[in-house]
């Protein structure tokens, strides 16, 4: 066991557990590793802002609070990597079917989203200090409002205990951590390349509002996504330059 | 042309080997000059635009600021910051928030006395939102970089003054 002090916190309801761990982080620091989980919240986030689509009790919803100080700017998109191949292990293994990384750390099956990620870092002296991890995972769900998402239940038919699944979610979560913190970063790549949705795939993308043809090559040290381009060319991409077009 | 649009140019001013050019649109001119001879990598550069809308500009720094130099005015170094003003630099690539989200305040304004670990701004990187906090007290003098824009590994992002 990695985490040797950690808490499990369980709450009914909170605004979201991000925010619950960060108020936490800012009043007393918890052990490395403690997870906030919560049956509902009422302002769950994706990216600035993103709601969140999820009904009370009905998922998998929780924020690891890590350390990691053996992280900096150069190797921090590995968090990303580990966590989300925790998830997209745990879903493989519960769904038996295959379960792909959209980058940067959607989790997807069957062309569907059934898990994201949000992760909250402070930074001090160029190291990452501490992170908050939010996972939001569909897990008992039946009704969505986008045609793009799913849950474990609407994929196998089986309702899912929560807290079981958290408790199996913990475990990959933290021999991901291990790998991490071991620096075991060739074995991390080359899984998350492994998982990664639509790699090789001639596709469109929209790039700066340009609409191309590429296929996904695979993803840089850095987290850009590489893409190889209809006419030759090869490209590097950001988050905010490149939109899958599928 | 906005911000990004002239960081740009004059990194692709700085990278070609040139010593001058000059864009004239209708309201809008610019002129970049550098040193000669230009070094690999060197960013030092004078910039005229004197009819050039600079919205969220901050506030002026602490020096004076320079007055906008006629496009003939000859090439002189950038002003350096005053020697007791400390720079905070991105210490990764991505895109600078100035709040925690779009209705949220700003971390901090120009006037803000920071400590050591205040939060003083996000950088998005790969979905991944950094918390920047504060390695220096003092007080934020200058913010360099707009709300929402990009920003290069060690890119000064603040200016402040030591208590």
């Amino acid at each position: 066991m990695l985490f040797k002090n950690r808490a499990i916190i369980n709450l009914d309801v909170t605004d979201s557990t991000n925010q619950y761990a960060a108020h936490l982080l800012r009043n007393a620091p918890p052990p490395d590793g403690t997870v906030i989980t919560a049956q509902s919240q009422h302002q769950g986030r994706g990216q600035r802002g993103t709601a969140w689509e999820s009904q009370p009790g009905e998922n998998l919803l929780c924020s690891f609070i890590v350390y990691p100080n053996f992280l900096g700017a150069a190797n921090q998109f590995y968090l990303s990597k580990v966590v989300a191949l925790a998830l997209q292990e745990l879903c493989e293994d519960f769904i038996e079917r295959e379960v792909l990384l959209k980058w940067p750390n959607d989790i997807i099956v069957a062309n569907k989203k059934i898990g994201g990620v949000l992760i909250e870092a402070a930074w001090n002296d160029q190291r990452m200090q501490s992170a908050i991890i939010g996972i939001g995972l569909n897990l008992n769900q039946l009704q969505f409002e986008s045609p793009r998402a799913t849950s474990i239940r609407l994929m196998t038919n089986k309702i899912w205990d929560a807290q079981d699944c958290l408790i199996a979610l913990i475990n990959k979560f933290e021999r991901y951590y291990f790998k991490l913190a071991a620096g075991q970063f060739t074995e991390i790549s080359k899984l998350y390349r492994d998982h990664l949705y639509r790699l090789g795939q001639p596709m469109k993308f929209d790039y700066h509002g340009e609409i191309i043809d590429a296929m996904i090559t695979g993803v840089d040290e850095d987290g850009k996504l590489r893409l190889h381009c209809g006419d030759g060319r090869s490209l590097s991409c950001g988050l905010k330059e490149v939109k899958m077009l599928y | 042309m906005n911000i990004t649009q002239i960081q740009d140019l004059i990194k692709f001013v700085s990278k070609s080997g040139v010593s001058e050019v000059e864009i004239e649109q209708k309201d809008f001119k610019i002129t970049i000059k550098t040193h000669e001879p230009v070094k690999k990598g060197q960013e030092i550069h004078q910039i005229a635009m004197p009819t050039m809308q600079m919205p969220a500009m901050q506030m002026p720094v602490a020096a004076p600021a320079p007055a906008p130099a006629a496009p003939a005015a000859p090439a002189a170094p950038k002003e350096e910051p005053k020697s007791n003003l400390i720079e905070v630099k991105s210490p990764m690539i991505g895109t600078f928030y100035r709040s925690a989200g779009p209705d949220k305040p700003a971390f901090v304004e120009v006037g803000t006395t920071i400590k050591n670990g205040d939060t003083l701004c996000i950088i998005e990187a790969m979905k991944l939102f950094n918390e920047i906090e504060a390695d220096v007290s003092g007080k934020i003098v200058k913010v360099l970089v707009n709300d929402s824009t990009p920003v290069e590994y060690d890119q000064p992002l603040f200016l402040v003054e030591p208590n």
